[in-house]
């Protein structure tokens, strides 16, 4: 083997284990499958979490705290604050279904906490925001 | 020959630089609220969410009463109707009070054998504007079911409250439903097909 085809093969070697390695990192977050049992299951987490907020801090921490939380708690089940949000928005009732639509009810939880509180924790990108009042303001 | 290594160099420093780069932009997402700064606060465009300035919290119980409580836990409850696996029950004598009206009328709604609903009767259209002030304040502003101006809902979490008043009765219903435990009867006849 000459040098040149040594190198070649050293090349594809380190293709070989860098690729994966990037595919992952680069893998798309994933939103919460959206069924109303999961958007129950994930409100109670919710709840169990708000009561163990202390409740003598500024109304702003806690109202942060809420926030992070419904971030972490998707984290914790392996999903993603933000493309579950997207996912929400994009293909949330629009007419008259919304009370029984899993999609707005998680958006109409999520977002009693304004959507630049969000934007403010980096929670959410500005395009995110703006969905989410152009969804809540049409 | 001589380019081989400055292209190799190059080709592996793109592939390590454009994974670091994945990965950051994955974990800058995730990054701790605390890294933002106060000042970088932004103000939003034109459009607007109601949403009141406060926290809110999905309510746990009813006038004392958990959601989830069986039947049997309810001191005085009178089974009035059976419907499926869904049933309802009156308690004598209690009063319950929202804004600065007094309700009598309370009906307590369990699917299979758990507190999961509650159904309050009111007379008036001031009792109903009342009624509805008063949420509109405590949770945010509600959504018209329907479109229709009279039938209002306020979805917190996991528990949904509806008004719906009828102008031509002049009487109304406030509800309360906590969906994760009513769900299974809210299908036609009180969730029998799901015996």
């Amino acid at each position: 083997m000459n040098r040149a085809a040594r190198l070649l093969l050293f090349l594809a070697v380190c293709c070989g284990l860098l690729l994966p390695g990037t595919a992952l990192a680069a893998e798309a977050p994933r939103s919460l499958p959206f069924n109303k049992q999961n958007v129950y299951n994930f409100f109670r987490q919710v709840e169990d979490g708000k009561r163990q907020l202390p409740e003598n801090i500024p109304l702003d921490e806690l109202q942060n705290r809420q926030c992070l939380l419904y971030a972490s708690i998707l984290k914790q089940g392996g999903y993603d604050f933000e493309a579950t949000v997207q996912n929400a928005v994009q293909f949330a009732d629009r007419g008259n279904g919304k009370l029984d639509d899993p999609r707005f009810m998680f958006l109409a939880g999520v977002f009693n906490v304004h959507p630049d509180v969000y934007l403010r924790l980096k929670l959410i990108s500005k395009a995110t925001r703006d969905s989410v009042a152009g969804y809540f303001g049409q | 020959m001589k380019f081989l290594f400055p292209l190799i160099a190059l080709f592996c420093c793109l592939l390590v630089g454009f994974s670091a780069q994945a990965k950051s932009h994955s974990q800058e997402k995730h990054a701790p609220a605390k890294a933002a700064p106060a000042t970088e606060r932004q103000e939003g465009p034109a459009e607007t969410v109601d949403v009141p300035g406060k926290v809110i919290k999905e309510p746990n119980a009813f006038h004392g009463t958990k959601w989830g409580t069986p039947m049997a836990a309810v001191p005085d409850l009178t089974v009035v109707e059976k419907d499926g696996q869904a049933a309802y029950g009156r308690v004598d004598g209690v009063v319950y009070r929202i804004a600065d009206v007094f309700l009598s009328d309370v009906v307590y709604g369990f699917c299979q054998d758990k507190f999961a609903a509650v159904m309050v009767d009111y007379k008036g259209k001031k009792a109903h504007e009342a009624i509805r002030d008063f949420l509109v304040g405590k949770y945010a502003k509600p959504i018209q079911v329907e479109g229709r101006g009279d039938d209002l809902g306020w979805p917190v979490g996991n528990v949904l409250i509806r008004m719906q008043f009828s102008s031509q009765k002049e009487s109304g219903t406030l509800s309360y439903f906590y969906l994760p435990l009513f769900e299974p009867c809210s299908g036609p006849d009180g969730g029998k097909a799901a015996q």
